[in-house]
């Protein structure tokens, strides 16, 4: 087994470089699960927007009771009424849409000539404001319903009969199964764990290869006492015990980000999926290392190839929302399929031949993806061993 | 001597192929990554008609009221300028499918009063119950006033319900969620532009290079030699920003306002800041050449990411938290000045956000020359 020992040895010589990556993946995945909202959730609740309510209005029973109601089905974001941190705290998204009371708004909607109008700024994100927008007009317009059919209620009675009847709801079903929203948080790290396998398998990969592969280092192995077989066979061994590896790392390491772990289908589906394209990755990682020589040209290719290809197969931005040509750049890489079965498994909510079918032809196609690699690295070796004879 | 110095420097440093990568070819690929990842994530701000059902049972058909009030904020009515619902009027099963399928955000069911029906709760489905609660509670002011003043009720048909708001928009520009995120790229970059700052000082010390050792040795004052070569440096890095702004700006289609000078101004600004961190860091920094390296590109990702290249809202919670950090941070200032010339009509904050960065390049390179000047060395 000397070659199999020879090959963790370069590894360990080089694990500093793979250990980043791992903890680039722990970052990255502790930084997420911080903003990641409980998907768990078994009861409908309401999705609240932050909002920033500035009045230059005196207060008013009228307006204190929009800002109340706001406060029930909004997260009202106090800040300081400064034009520069009002545009900063919509600009990066912490608040999505900015309500300003002018001055005289009270005294202009009851009894007035005709209400002034509320300005309001938003951020661009179109459903939130239109959700906000009907709250408002809601208020308002009950209100100047109550206004104008019963002359004579003053603005503290108005308010009171407004946010009574607003008080009335509508009964909703909320048909989710738990077992779907248990998937669902974790298929999430499913995801993002494509990083770190790409990274660390082609990096640990290329890096055996070019040392192997070494024109002095290769014909001194071609000539030694040990039969091209039995080198083959040991290299084999030493790529799937570093695969898996790997892949059992990465796995246990997602256990532990996310807590105990209900064991079913679901996750079973999602380590196989996992264990499937650690093995494509293996497989890219022989190929690019049978066409790249120097250290440098390897680090090179494994940030561009492992970020591209996450990039574009949806493991850092959401594969649904990705545009439908970069959908089909994407369909050309292992890691596309890899995240559709993540996704497809998410979304399944009773384990059937017919809902599985879908998710076993992708986990095929990453399987094809593999041999394909496997199977152009050894036409380059071909041509390579006979340049190396001649 | 100068111009010797400059242009040979220049020439070698071009061939330095590696570094070239990591300054230009690895932030122009991540640029393209970005484009392709993003294209379509804010895209579609405008709001897009909710795909909803109602289950067409008898108890909706006896309540014409509901039927106009959906009519008159569905996109099947013409008139409705902004529909909030593409609705299909279907049986439960087939409402049943589509929930499932993701065909329909959730339905509404008339079952001794109405119900939604939703798997998840997201905006949409926010905004369906906020419309059935609307559709109840306006009803119930209605009953209010029925028993109170009836005869209000005749003039009330004709009310209808207007809008209060109207809308100002926030800054000169349009707010975008990933600008942010390709500012810091640019603002990574020029900080990897820190890889030619090192090999400046690794090129004059003698006790880190070969080179540095005959360098201290020739018949010019070392500060001179330094000087010229680390112009040749800034001026590869610089160039190779305006490539990279260029690619952002004409092939990308990043928004970065109309000043052209100024845009130029900070590409330049942070050239020179991110040259002259890479010196700081190889004078600092003991250990060898690979420690030095790993240093610079984990402190230059730092920065990026606080800068908020991963997520522009890291960007905003270090200025809302820790602003200190924000204002030591060239990436963040670079980022944040071409922030200020996209979204804002004054030029305060981006001249201070420039004048910061040019102030740490010069106390960059003030440790930087205290630090190699006037080195003597019993061996090496």
């Amino acid at each position: 087994m000397q070659i199999f020992k020879a090959y963790f040895k370069v590894l360990n010589r080089h694990k500093m470089s793979m250990m980043i990556y791992f903890i680039v993946f722990i970052v990255i995945t502790l930084l997420i699960m911080g903003s990641i909202k409980s998907l768990t959730a078994t009861t409908f609740s309401q999705t609240k927007s932050n909002i920033v309510v500035l009045s230059d209005d005196t207060p008013s029973p009228l307006t204190d009771g929009l800002r109340g109601y706001l406060a029930q089905n909004a997260n009202i974001i106090d800040i300081e009424d400064d034009p520069e941190t009002v545009q900063d705290a919509l600009f990066y998204g912490n608040v999505a849409y900015v309500l300003r009371i002018p001055a005289g708004f009270a005294e202009s909607f009851i009894g007035g000539t005709g209400a002034l109008p509320l300005q309001k700024t938003v951020s661009a994100s179109g459903a939130v404001g239109m959700n906000l927008d009907l709250l408002i007009d809601k208020y308002l317009n009950l209100a100047a319903l109550y206004e104008k059919s019963l002359p004579g209620l003053d603005q503290s009675d108005i308010a009171a009969r407004v946010l009574n009847d607003l008080s009335v709801a509508a009964a909703v079903d909320y048909n989710t199964t738990k077992q779907t929203s248990d998937t669902a948080a974790i298929s999430y790290y499913f995801r993002i764990n494509a990083y770190p396998t790409l990274a660390i398998l082609i990096m640990g990969i290329m890096t055996i290869m070019i040392t192997f592969n070494e024109p002095d280092v290769n014909r001194r192995n071609l000539c030694s006492p040990v039969s091209p077989m039995k080198m083959n066979m040991q290299m084999f061994l030493g790529n799937a015990a570093f695969a898996g590896a790997v892949w059992s790392a990465l796995c246990i390491m997602t256990f532990i980000l996310y807590g105990a772990v209900p064991a079913g289908a679901g996750v079973a589906l999602l380590c196989l999926n996992s264990l499937v394209f650690t093995v494509a990755s293996l497989s890219l990682g022989f190929v690019l290392g049978k066409f790249l020589k120097s250290s440098v040209a390897m680090a090179a290719a494994t940030n561009v190839v492992s970020l591209g290809m996450c990039f574009l197969s949806g493991v850092f931005v959401d594969q649904e929302a990705l545009g439908s040509s970069v959908q089909t750049i994407g369909s050309f890489t292992p890691g596309y399929w890899y995240i559709k079965a993540v996704n497809a498994i998410r979304d399944m909510s009773v384990y059937s031949a017919q809902n599985l079918r879908p998710v076993f032809y992708d986990i095929l196609i990453e399987l094809g993806f593999a041999l394909a690699f496997v199977a152009v690295a050894l036409v380059a070796t071909k041509q390579k061993r006979q340049t190396l004879e001649s | 001597m100068f111009g010797h110095i400059f242009i040979n420097r220049f020439k070698l440093l071009v061939r330095d192929r590696p570094t070239v990568f990591w300054t230009l070819v690895y932030p122009l690929a991540l640029a393209t990554f970005f484009c392709l990842a993003f294209s379509n994530l804010y895209g579609g701000d405008a709001f897009k008609s909710i795909p909803i059902a109602v289950v067409d049972n008898a108890e909706y058909r006896s309540d014409t009221v509901f039927q106009a009030a959906l009519d008159s904020v569905s996109d099947a009515n013409s008139a409705s300028e902004n529909p909030l619902f593409h609705v299909t009027v279907e049986s439960r099963e087939q409402a049943d499918a589509g929930l499932k399928n993701n065909d329909i955000k959730g339905y509404i069911l008339f079952d001794n009063g109405a119900r939604v029906v939703v798997k998840s709760s997201d905006i949409d489905q926010t905004i369906l119950k906020e419309f059935m609660d609307s559709y109840l509670q306006t009803a119930s002011a209605y009953r209010t006033i029925a028993g109170v003043n009836p005869a209000a009720l005749q003039s009330l048909a004709s009310a209808g319900t207007r809008s209060y708001i109207e809308n100002v928009t926030p800054a000169k520009a349009a707010v975008s969620n990933t600008l942010i995120n390709y500012y810091a790229l640019i603002a990574m970059a020029a900080m990897f532009g820190g890889f030619w700052g090192k090999k400046e000082v690794e090129d004059i010390q003698a006790d880190l290079s070969p080179q540095g050792a005959r360098m201290n040795l020739i018949p010019v004052h070392k500060m001179k030699a330094f000087g010229s070569s680390v112009c040749a440096s800034i001026a590869v890095q610089f160039l190779s920003q305006l490539v990279l702004l260029a690619y952002m700006a004409l092939a990308l289609g990043v928004n970065f306002g109309t000043q052209l000078g100024c845009i130029v101004l900070t590409g330049f600004a942070g050239s020179v800041a991110g040259v002259a961190f890479g010196a700081l860091v190889a004078v600092l920094v003991k250990g060898s050449a690979n420690v030095r390296t790993a240093v610079m590109l984990c402190v230059s990702l730092g920065m990026s990411c606080l800068a908020g290249m991963m997520n522009s809202s890291v960007k905003y919670m270090v200025t809302q938290h820790v602003p200190i950090l924000a204002y030591i941070n060239p990436a963040n200032l670079m980022t944040d000045a071409f922030y200020a010339l996209y979204y804002y009509d004054t030029y305060t904050r981006f001249y201070t956000n420039i004048i910061i960065l040019f102030g740490l390049a010069a106390v960059f390179f003030l440790v930087v020359c205290a630090a190699t000047r006037r080195q003597k060395y019993a061996n090496i």
